[in-house]
């Protein structure tokens, strides 16, 4: 984003438009915090200023990389998705990503509303890939490592900030405990939230006891058993998918 | 993306969310026909009475027609959403997608004990399940507690809590009504996954609590 002095009267319309405070009132003064501003582009689309002072303008990498993650307009060139995040339980009917046995995990950092430096996104991705867990092919977040065996992202991005982004991966069921205490123990050493979610396909063969509902689904008991604070909120994916002969760019 | 997870709020509130998405799945079904399913799908959407809906470009109706949704929906329209406030629009809602057979994936972000009975009252078996699972970190940081219901509706984030506070402020003082308010926070989230009638609701309890005692909970001190 760019702020036109020249043009910019100083009348603070803009001001509450910015999620992550970038533009502030500096005695008087409005001013454009490019280091905090994550290029979401919401003080633009508000359409606020009454004379035209926010534009837009070109990005360059690696800055081009913030709005990638934070305008919900731009399209990855690893997803070809508008968004930072991918299909995951979305499609699972349709691509299998996790099945029985097997937990899909969405840890996405800067969220809700605080924004997240990638030097953060960095260390949630050290800490998940020594665990074993394989870091899911073609998402924002993956494409910018260079090594998924060790989580470590490209090193020209790490000053970068974002509204948040989506660390995707699947690892066996049997790793989440470890995995939930290894996720404890990063949030410590980061400075800003994370919002947590893991996703299970029914499993109908399994005995419902206290951890597993009568679709083999986990209890809210499960989550609490590995400290966690579930909400009454997911996304159920209905099963009404199905692959057809002619899907393309897969 | 996980755009609609992670609403907040109380199982009161949240009980009157629920966004329903369909989307095609890339390179396994998103074929010639996916432009019209996805029009069929707003089609079937619509006859429910949804409180919003939208496609991230595509537009969303707390600012655009659906005949102008309809004419922009095109082969890269990831997914097309409608709100809800009630399982029985929602049931309705899968019934008739259901009985469409289009086969395209079908999502209902809500709360899920829930989304299991309507689903199950459709005639419709889950398939897999996504489950927020709490926010970890520097808790401090985040808006205060009573801001967080209106301002997770936007999972993209776009929703600041300094608006938030506007609105609030704008209401209390009678410059706007609940409704004006909440729908002048939805136009910041562009898929129409923004529940303008839950926000409504919200900004009322807000406005009311305020009036008694000053609001508290996490991030207060930012």
């Amino acid at each position: 984003m760019r702020l036109d002095k020249g043009l910019c009267t100083d009348c603070g319309l803009c001001l509450v438009t910015c999620p992550v405070g970038a533009l502030r009132d500096d005695g008087g003064t409005v001013i454009l915090d490019l280091d905090r501003c994550v290029e979401c582009h919401a003080c633009f689309r508000s359409d606020r200023c009454p004379v035209g002072a926010l534009e837009q303008d070109e990005l360059a990498w690696p800055r081009a990389v913030r709005a990638m993650f934070s305008d919900p307009f731009g399209k990855h060139p690893s997803t070809q998705h508008m968004g930072r995040g991918t299909e995951e339980v979305k499609t699972n009917d349709v691509t299998n990503l996790v099945t029985p046995g097997t937990a899909g995990i969405a840890i996405e950092p800067g969220r809700p509303g605080v924004g997240a430096s990638l030097r953060d996104l960095e260390k949630i991705t050290r800490t998940l890939a020594p665990l074993g867990v394989t870091f899911a092919p073609k998402t924002p977040v993956t494409s910018l490592m260079t090594d998924p065996t060790t989580g470590a992202l490209r090193p020209d991005i790490l000053d970068e900030r974002v509204l948040s982004a989506i660390v995707e991966c699947t690892a066996p069921v049997e790793l989440v405990p470890a995995i939930v205490r290894a996720l404890r123990e990063v949030a410590g050493s980061l400075d800003t939230v994370m919002s947590v979610a893991m996703f299970f396909a029914a499993d109908r063969d399994v005995d419902p006891d206290a951890d597993r509902d009568t679709d083999g689904l986990p209890t809210p008991a499960y989550f609490a058993g590995l400290g966690l604070e579930p909400s009454i909120w997911g996304k159920t994916n209905m099963g009404l998918g199905r692959a057809s002969q002619g899907g393309v760019g897969r | 993306m996980t755009h609609t997870n992670h609403r907040e709020g109380t199982p009161e509130s949240l009980g009157q969310d629920f966004v329903v998405m369909f989307m095609p799945a890339k390179g396994y079904n998103n074929d010639a026909a996916v432009v019209g399913k996805l029009r069929r799908a707003l089609d079937i959407y619509l006859r429910h009475r949804p409180v919003n809906a939208g496609a991230i470009k595509a537009g969303y109706l707390l600012a655009d027609s659906p005949e102008q949704m309809k004419r922009i929906i095109a082969e890269d329209t990831p997914m097309i959403h409608a709100v809800y406030t009630t399982s029985a629009q929602v049931e309705a809602v899968l019934r008739d997608l259901k009985e469409a057979d289009m086969g395209i994936s079908v999502v209902v972000s809500g709360p899920v004990e829930e989304v299991a009975r309507l689903s199950e009252r459709a005639g419709i078996r889950r398939h897999s399940v996504e489950f927020s699972l709490g926010v970890l970190g520097r808790r401090d940081l985040l808006a205060p507690a009573h801001l967080r219901p209106l301002i997770t509706m936007c999972g993209h984030g776009l929703i600041s809590r300094s608006l938030a506070e506007e609105v609030l402020g704008d209401v209390r003082t009678g410059r706007s009504t609940p409704e004006e308010g909440a729908r002048r926070l939805g136009l910041q989230c562009v898929c129409g996954i923004f529940n303008p009638e839950r926000a409504a609701r919200l900004i009322r309890e807000a406005v009311a609590a305020t009036a008694a005692a000053p609001a508290s909970g996490d991030g207060e001190a930012r």
